[in-house]
Protein backbone atom coordinates (compact mmCIF):
# COMPACT_ATOMS: atom_id res chain seq x y z
CA UNK A 1 0.00 0.00 0.00
CA UNK A 2 1.41 3.48 -1.17
CA UNK A 3 0.58 5.14 2.29
CA UNK A 4 3.01 2.68 4.03
CA UNK A 5 6.07 4.04 2.17
CA UNK A 6 7.77 6.98 3.55
CA UNK A 7 6.73 9.70 1.19
CA UNK A 8 9.89 11.78 2.55
CA UNK A 9 12.96 10.66 2.27
CA UNK A 10 16.10 11.84 3.64
CA UNK A 11 19.46 11.33 1.59
CA UNK A 12 23.17 11.71 2.58
CA UNK A 13 22.86 15.61 1.86
CA UNK A 14 19.54 16.28 0.53
CA UNK A 15 16.04 14.69 0.36
CA UNK A 16 13.02 13.03 -2.36
CA UNK A 17 9.51 13.26 -2.14
CA UNK A 18 7.98 9.99 -3.45
CA UNK A 19 4.08 10.35 -4.06
CA UNK A 20 1.69 8.69 -6.47
CA UNK A 21 0.66 10.78 -8.97
CA UNK A 22 -3.06 10.42 -7.48
CA UNK A 23 -1.51 12.14 -4.62
CA UNK A 24 0.80 14.68 -6.75
CA UNK A 25 -2.45 15.90 -8.29
CA UNK A 26 -4.57 16.02 -5.04
CA UNK A 27 -2.12 18.01 -3.06
CA UNK A 28 -1.31 20.33 -6.22
CA UNK A 29 -5.43 21.19 -6.81
CA UNK A 30 -5.18 21.94 -2.83
CA UNK A 31 -2.45 24.18 -2.97
CA UNK A 32 -4.49 25.72 -6.44
CA UNK A 33 -7.03 26.77 -3.72
CA UNK A 34 -4.55 27.92 -1.26
CA UNK A 35 -3.01 30.29 -4.09
CA UNK A 36 -6.47 31.17 -5.31
CA UNK A 37 -7.69 31.94 -1.39
CA UNK A 38 -4.79 34.24 -0.41
CA UNK A 39 -5.81 37.17 -2.90
CA UNK A 40 -9.68 36.45 -1.58
CA UNK A 41 -10.65 39.10 0.61
CA UNK A 42 -14.12 38.09 1.34
CA UNK A 43 -15.33 37.47 5.09
CA UNK A 44 -15.76 33.62 4.32
CA UNK A 45 -12.31 33.21 3.30
CA UNK A 46 -10.98 35.54 5.69
CA UNK A 47 -12.39 33.47 8.76
CA UNK A 48 -11.17 30.35 6.78
CA UNK A 49 -7.26 31.73 6.63
CA UNK A 50 -7.26 33.05 10.23
CA UNK A 51 -4.67 30.53 11.77
CA UNK A 52 -2.24 31.59 8.38
CA UNK A 53 -2.62 35.58 9.79
CA UNK A 54 -3.25 35.17 13.51
CA UNK A 55 -2.67 38.60 15.85
CA UNK A 56 0.92 39.43 16.83
CA UNK A 57 0.98 41.14 19.76
CA UNK A 58 -1.15 40.07 23.42
CA UNK A 59 -1.45 41.04 26.45
CA UNK A 60 -3.48 43.75 27.85
CA UNK A 61 -5.67 45.75 25.50
CA UNK A 62 -4.39 49.02 25.40
CA UNK A 63 -4.45 51.94 22.33
CA UNK A 64 -0.40 50.72 22.22
CA UNK A 65 -1.01 47.85 21.73
CA UNK A 66 -4.45 48.27 18.90
CA UNK A 67 -1.54 50.38 17.08
CA UNK A 68 1.30 48.29 17.06
CA UNK A 69 -1.02 45.10 15.78
CA UNK A 70 -1.97 47.54 13.13
CA UNK A 71 1.17 47.83 12.41
CA UNK A 72 2.49 44.70 11.85
CA UNK A 73 -0.53 43.80 10.39
CA UNK A 74 0.03 46.75 7.60
CA UNK A 75 3.71 45.63 7.14
CA UNK A 76 3.52 42.01 7.90
CA UNK A 77 0.85 40.95 6.30
CA UNK A 78 2.04 40.94 2.73
CA UNK A 79 5.83 39.55 3.65
CA UNK A 80 3.58 36.75 4.87
CA UNK A 81 1.59 35.94 1.77
CA UNK A 82 4.53 36.43 -0.02
CA UNK A 83 6.37 33.97 1.60
CA UNK A 84 3.56 31.62 1.53
CA UNK A 85 3.04 32.35 -1.98
CA UNK A 86 7.38 30.82 -2.42
CA UNK A 87 6.67 28.33 -0.31
CA UNK A 88 3.90 26.81 -2.56
CA UNK A 89 6.04 27.86 -5.83
CA UNK A 90 8.61 25.09 -4.30
CA UNK A 91 5.73 22.50 -4.21
CA UNK A 92 4.73 23.05 -7.32
CA UNK A 93 7.96 23.16 -8.93
CA UNK A 94 9.37 19.88 -7.32
CA UNK A 95 6.00 17.71 -7.82
CA UNK A 96 5.88 19.00 -11.30
CA UNK A 97 9.51 18.27 -11.96
CA UNK A 98 10.31 15.37 -9.43
CA UNK A 99 14.02 15.97 -8.12
CA UNK A 100 16.12 15.65 -5.01
CA UNK A 101 15.41 19.14 -2.81
CA UNK A 102 17.92 20.92 -0.63
CA UNK A 103 16.91 21.15 3.45
CA UNK A 104 15.35 25.02 2.41
CA UNK A 105 13.09 23.54 -0.53
CA UNK A 106 12.00 20.94 1.58
CA UNK A 107 11.02 23.49 4.36
CA UNK A 108 8.97 25.72 2.05
CA UNK A 109 7.43 22.11 1.05
CA UNK A 110 7.07 21.58 4.93
CA UNK A 111 5.26 25.19 5.43
CA UNK A 112 3.02 24.68 2.29
CA UNK A 113 1.44 21.54 3.40
CA UNK A 114 1.59 22.72 7.19
CA UNK A 115 -0.53 25.15 5.90
CA UNK A 116 -2.73 23.25 3.92
CA UNK A 117 -3.60 21.58 7.59
CA UNK A 118 -4.37 24.73 9.28
CA UNK A 119 -7.02 26.21 6.76
CA UNK A 120 -8.46 22.29 6.52
CA UNK A 121 -8.63 22.10 10.22
CA UNK A 122 -10.51 25.11 10.26
CA UNK A 123 -12.95 24.43 8.35
CA UNK A 124 -13.37 20.99 9.97
CA UNK A 125 -13.77 22.73 12.82
CA UNK A 126 -11.04 20.54 14.82
CA UNK A 127 -10.55 20.76 18.26
CA UNK A 128 -8.67 19.90 21.22
CA UNK A 129 -10.38 16.88 22.30
CA UNK A 130 -8.82 13.46 21.61
CA UNK A 131 -11.83 11.97 20.63
CA UNK A 132 -13.31 15.04 18.42
CA UNK A 133 -15.63 13.68 15.94
CA UNK A 134 -14.37 15.98 13.33
CA UNK A 135 -10.68 15.31 13.58
CA UNK A 136 -9.71 12.96 11.38
CA UNK A 137 -6.47 12.60 13.42
CA UNK A 138 -8.25 11.63 16.79
CA UNK A 139 -7.77 8.53 18.40
CA UNK A 140 -11.38 7.39 18.21
CA UNK A 141 -12.04 8.45 14.64
CA UNK A 142 -13.91 6.73 12.08
CA UNK A 143 -14.42 8.58 9.20
CA UNK A 144 -18.12 8.50 7.39
CA UNK A 145 -18.69 7.84 4.49
CA UNK A 146 -22.13 9.18 4.47
CA UNK A 147 -20.57 12.90 5.74
CA UNK A 148 -20.15 15.74 3.69
CA UNK A 149 -16.81 16.21 4.79
CA UNK A 150 -15.71 12.97 4.68
CA UNK A 151 -13.14 14.44 2.03
CA UNK A 152 -11.95 16.87 3.51
CA UNK A 153 -11.54 14.90 6.19
CA UNK A 154 -9.49 12.31 3.70
CA UNK A 155 -7.06 15.03 2.75
CA UNK A 156 -6.11 16.24 6.12
CA UNK A 157 -5.28 12.53 7.50
CA UNK A 158 -3.18 12.39 3.74
CA UNK A 159 -1.36 16.12 4.60
CA UNK A 160 -1.12 14.63 8.35
CA UNK A 161 0.59 12.10 7.30
CA UNK A 162 3.50 13.87 4.57
CA UNK A 163 3.85 16.37 7.19
CA UNK A 164 5.07 13.71 9.87
CA UNK A 165 7.54 12.29 7.58
CA UNK A 166 8.53 15.49 6.39
CA UNK A 167 9.66 16.21 10.21
CA UNK A 168 11.34 12.83 10.39
CA UNK A 169 13.21 14.02 7.65
CA UNK A 170 14.39 17.08 8.61
CA UNK A 171 15.01 16.38 12.04
CA UNK A 172 18.69 16.22 12.59
CA UNK B 1 50.12 51.45 14.61
CA UNK B 2 51.44 54.91 13.47
CA UNK B 3 50.77 58.47 14.89
CA UNK B 4 52.41 61.90 16.50
CA UNK B 5 52.41 62.11 20.34
CA UNK B 6 50.84 65.50 21.32
CA UNK B 7 50.70 65.67 24.75
CA UNK B 8 50.48 63.62 28.11
CA UNK B 9 46.69 62.45 29.55
CA UNK B 10 46.54 61.77 33.04
CA UNK B 11 43.54 59.49 33.74
CA UNK B 12 40.79 60.90 36.26
CA UNK B 13 37.95 58.68 37.74
CA UNK B 14 34.75 59.58 37.14
CA UNK B 15 31.98 57.97 39.62
CA UNK B 16 28.55 57.61 38.29
CA UNK B 17 27.49 59.91 40.66
CA UNK B 18 29.17 63.07 38.98
CA UNK B 19 27.61 62.69 36.00
CA UNK B 20 24.30 64.31 34.85
CA UNK B 21 22.26 61.33 33.52
CA UNK B 22 19.03 60.41 33.74
CA UNK B 23 18.87 56.41 33.10
CA UNK B 24 17.62 55.17 29.22
CA UNK B 25 14.07 55.11 29.82
CA UNK B 26 13.56 53.98 25.77
CA UNK B 27 16.14 51.27 26.41
CA UNK B 28 14.27 50.29 29.99
CA UNK B 29 10.65 50.30 27.58
CA UNK B 30 12.18 48.37 25.19
CA UNK B 31 13.23 45.46 27.21
CA UNK B 32 12.90 42.64 27.85
CA UNK B 33 9.36 41.63 25.57
CA UNK B 34 8.48 37.77 25.35
CA UNK B 35 7.76 35.87 22.99
CA UNK B 36 4.45 33.04 23.41
CA UNK B 37 3.89 30.08 21.26
CA UNK B 38 0.00 29.35 22.35
CA UNK B 39 -1.90 25.82 21.88
CA UNK B 40 -4.11 25.19 18.95
CA UNK B 41 -5.81 22.19 18.31
CA UNK B 42 -4.10 21.69 14.61
CA UNK B 43 -0.81 21.54 15.06
CA UNK B 44 1.44 18.39 15.28
CA UNK B 45 3.16 18.20 18.08
CA UNK B 46 6.62 16.76 16.41
CA UNK B 47 5.89 19.79 14.17
CA UNK B 48 5.53 22.56 16.77
CA UNK B 49 9.17 21.04 18.58
CA UNK B 50 10.79 20.55 15.49
CA UNK B 51 10.28 24.40 14.42
CA UNK B 52 10.90 25.59 17.51
CA UNK B 53 14.27 23.67 17.36
CA UNK B 54 14.58 25.13 13.83
CA UNK B 55 14.50 28.44 15.34
CA UNK B 56 15.74 29.08 18.20
CA UNK B 57 18.20 26.16 18.43
CA UNK B 58 16.39 24.36 21.31
CA UNK B 59 18.06 21.02 21.74
CA UNK B 60 15.59 18.74 21.14
CA UNK B 61 14.88 17.85 25.19
CA UNK B 62 14.04 21.78 25.66
CA UNK B 63 12.41 21.62 22.70
CA UNK B 64 10.06 18.88 23.90
CA UNK B 65 9.73 20.78 27.17
CA UNK B 66 8.56 23.99 25.69
CA UNK B 67 5.91 22.22 23.27
CA UNK B 68 4.79 20.03 26.08
CA UNK B 69 3.98 23.42 27.97
CA UNK B 70 2.11 25.01 25.36
CA UNK B 71 -0.13 21.30 24.74
CA UNK B 72 -0.36 21.43 28.79
CA UNK B 73 -0.95 25.02 29.71
CA UNK B 74 -1.98 26.81 26.69
CA UNK B 75 0.87 28.94 26.15
CA UNK B 76 4.62 28.99 26.75
CA UNK B 77 7.80 31.92 26.20
CA UNK B 78 9.94 30.45 23.91
CA UNK B 79 12.22 33.36 23.54
CA UNK B 80 12.43 37.24 25.10
CA UNK B 81 14.28 40.00 23.81
CA UNK B 82 13.66 43.88 22.68
CA UNK B 83 10.16 44.48 20.92
CA UNK B 84 11.98 44.21 17.02
CA UNK B 85 13.37 40.65 18.38
CA UNK B 86 10.57 39.80 19.50
CA UNK B 87 8.38 40.66 16.51
CA UNK B 88 10.76 39.51 14.22
CA UNK B 89 10.39 35.81 15.90
CA UNK B 90 6.84 36.04 16.22
CA UNK B 91 6.48 36.91 12.43
CA UNK B 92 9.41 33.61 12.28
CA UNK B 93 6.61 31.49 13.74
CA UNK B 94 3.80 33.00 11.73
CA UNK B 95 5.53 31.66 8.63
CA UNK B 96 5.43 28.25 10.13
CA UNK B 97 2.23 28.12 10.96
CA UNK B 98 2.29 28.77 14.99
CA UNK B 99 -0.02 30.54 16.78
CA UNK B 100 2.31 33.12 18.58
CA UNK B 101 2.56 36.74 19.69
CA UNK B 102 4.74 39.17 21.81
CA UNK B 103 3.83 40.86 24.54
CA UNK B 104 5.47 43.41 27.27
CA UNK B 105 6.80 41.80 29.77
CA UNK B 106 5.91 44.18 32.81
Amino acid sequence: MALLRPPVRKHRSDFSIHLSADQSELLLRLLEELDLMLSDDSPENVERLARLFPPAYSGEPTTERKEAEEEYQRLMRDELVQSRRASITIVRDCLEHPRHLSEAQLTGFMQSVNALRLVLGTILQITDDPEDPNDPDASEAELDPEDPNVGLQMAYQFLSWILEWTVRALTP
Amino acid sequence: MTGVIIGTVTPTEIRPEDLDLEPDQSAAEDHPWVVLVWNDPINLMSYVTFVLQKLFGYSLEKATELMMQVHQEGRAVVAEGSREQAEMHVFRLHEHGLWATCQHDR
